[in-house]
């Protein structure tokens, strides 16, 4: 079947069989792969992308049902190469180990401080929970987030 | 050498021991040998929401007797220490002693079952 | 997984049905369900609305979880409703998953995800890998000599 996808900014026309998923679309046919497959079950949130502003899992989305515009990891970075400023906040905060999870976390951070959920550490410890992070860089995130969204009080 | 780096990597020990404490095991089917908890929904790791604030502090001092510059490891130190924490607080709590884990509800109830 | 046909209009009474897939999917990679043919039943929002008439609230079957948390009247009259929505789920599935779909949603118990397992529910007959089993999480009340799965 035939699909246009919007991705970042862009339209791509691709023919895609009903089974394929949005995160394989992503990674192997449109070589975005900064979105990352960590349990392909939708239980880790790695897969984290954007559809329409609003934070979804790539991994259980058929390509046939996305009806969305999808934002990246790759859309977040300016055209230039410059960060994002929520990418800047996670160097600054040394909010990433191994960085796997990263990419998922930094798009969940983006919609989560969007959404007005960033207003407490406990509201970030919360709106937050659908991203496991195995390096448990936990605690820098929620400052990074918090950084973010200004809010000033004792991180963690 | 590198503070933030440090501090990271002794904040990931202590949440990896807390889960150890309280969540982490695998299950087993004995009759085929099968993994039942094979998948993140039920091998339970920390989430976010079940890390409260944590606080590290480094007792600075110039140690030559481990290595001729000073240096030590910590990149598994972190971990060794929450586990039993967090069991002595739970029998402070309840007089309740655990020797293994995870410490969970039903392994909670099952000692109160005992006494 | 196995190959499907997919339609927006449904064809034949065999057709299975898909929202927010979020659990569909996931049962659909594992093989668990193996539909001939699929039905795409978002349909722009005819059935996603929510309205209140007196003390009644009226959600349609396709309204996301996070748009029932969300509402205005569920957070200042609802909030033990809001509150289960939120806990039961991360926020990325909350934007996915559907009313409609959470009432249908299968059980999670890992013999019934296993396909190398025995499950009476996914393939009756073969024994309820449970019974006996790695039962924790699984169902106290409405169980039967077949099986205890929530």
């Amino acid at each position: 079947m035939d699909r246009t996808f919007r991705i970042n900014g862009h339209d791509h026309a691709l023919t895609i069989d009903p089974r394929d998923i949005l995160l394989e679309i992503l990674r192997d046919r449109l070589n975005l792969t900064g979105t990352k497959k960590g349990c392909d079950h939708g239980q880790c949130g790695a897969c984290t992308v954007l559809s329409d502003g609003k934070r979804i899992l790539s991994c259980l989305q058929l390509g046939a049902t996305q009806k969305g515009e999808v934002n990246t990891i790759e859309g977040l970075t300016g055209p230039d190469g410059a960060l994002h400023l929520m990418q800047a906040a996670f160097v600054r905060h040394d909010a990433l180990q191994c960085g796997f999870c990263t990419p998922g976390q930094i798009l969940s951070s983006v919609a989560c401080v969007a959404e007005g959920h960033a207003t407490s550490a406990a509201d970030v410890r919360a709106w937050m929970a659908g991203n496991l992070c195995r390096c448990a860089a936990y605690p820098n995130i929620v400052a990074a987030v918090l950084d973010m969204a200004g809010v000033t009080e004792a991180a963690e | 050498m590198e503070p933030s780096l440090a501090r990271s990597q002794i904040i990931g020990g202590m949440i990896w021991g807390i889960g150890q404490a309280l969540f982490e095991e695998s299950r087993v089917y004995p009759r085929t040998g099968h993994w039942t908890n094979a998948n993140l929904a039920e091998a339970l790791i920390p989430t976010r929401a079940d890390i409260p604030r944590i606080d590290v502090a480094f007792v600075p001092e110039d140690d030559r007797a481990n290595h001729p510059i000073g240096m030590k490891g910590l990149g598994e130190i972190g971990v060794v220490g929450p586990a039993p924490a967090i069991a002595n607080a739970l029998f402070d709590a309840t007089g309740q002693r655990h020797r293994s884990l995870p410490l969970t509800i039903d392994a909670r109830i099952t000692a109160m079952e005992a006494i | 997984m196995k190959a499907f046909a997919f339609t927006l209009m449904p064809q034949t009474s065999a057709d299975m049905f898909i929202a927010g897939g979020t659990t569909l999917v996931d049962l659909m990679k594992l093989g668990v369900v193996a539909p001939q043919r699929l039905v795409d039943l978002r349909d722009g929002g005819a059935h996603a609305g929510i309205s209140v008439q007196g003390d009644t609230l009226h959600i349609g079957a396709l309204t996301t979880m996070a748009a029932l948390a969300d509402h205005p009247a569920v957070i200042e009259r609802l909030p033990m409703v809001r509150s289960a929505l939120l806990q039961s789920a991360s926020p990325q599935i909350c934007n996915m998953a559907t009313i409609g779909g959470n009432l249908l949603q299968r059980t999670r118990c890992s013999y019934f995800r296993d396909l190398a397992s025995p499950c009476n529910k996914r393939a009756p007959g073969t024994g309820g890998g449970a019974i006996g089993g790695d039962a924790r999480g699984l169902a106290v009340l409405g169980t039967s000599a077949a099986c205890i799965a929530s």
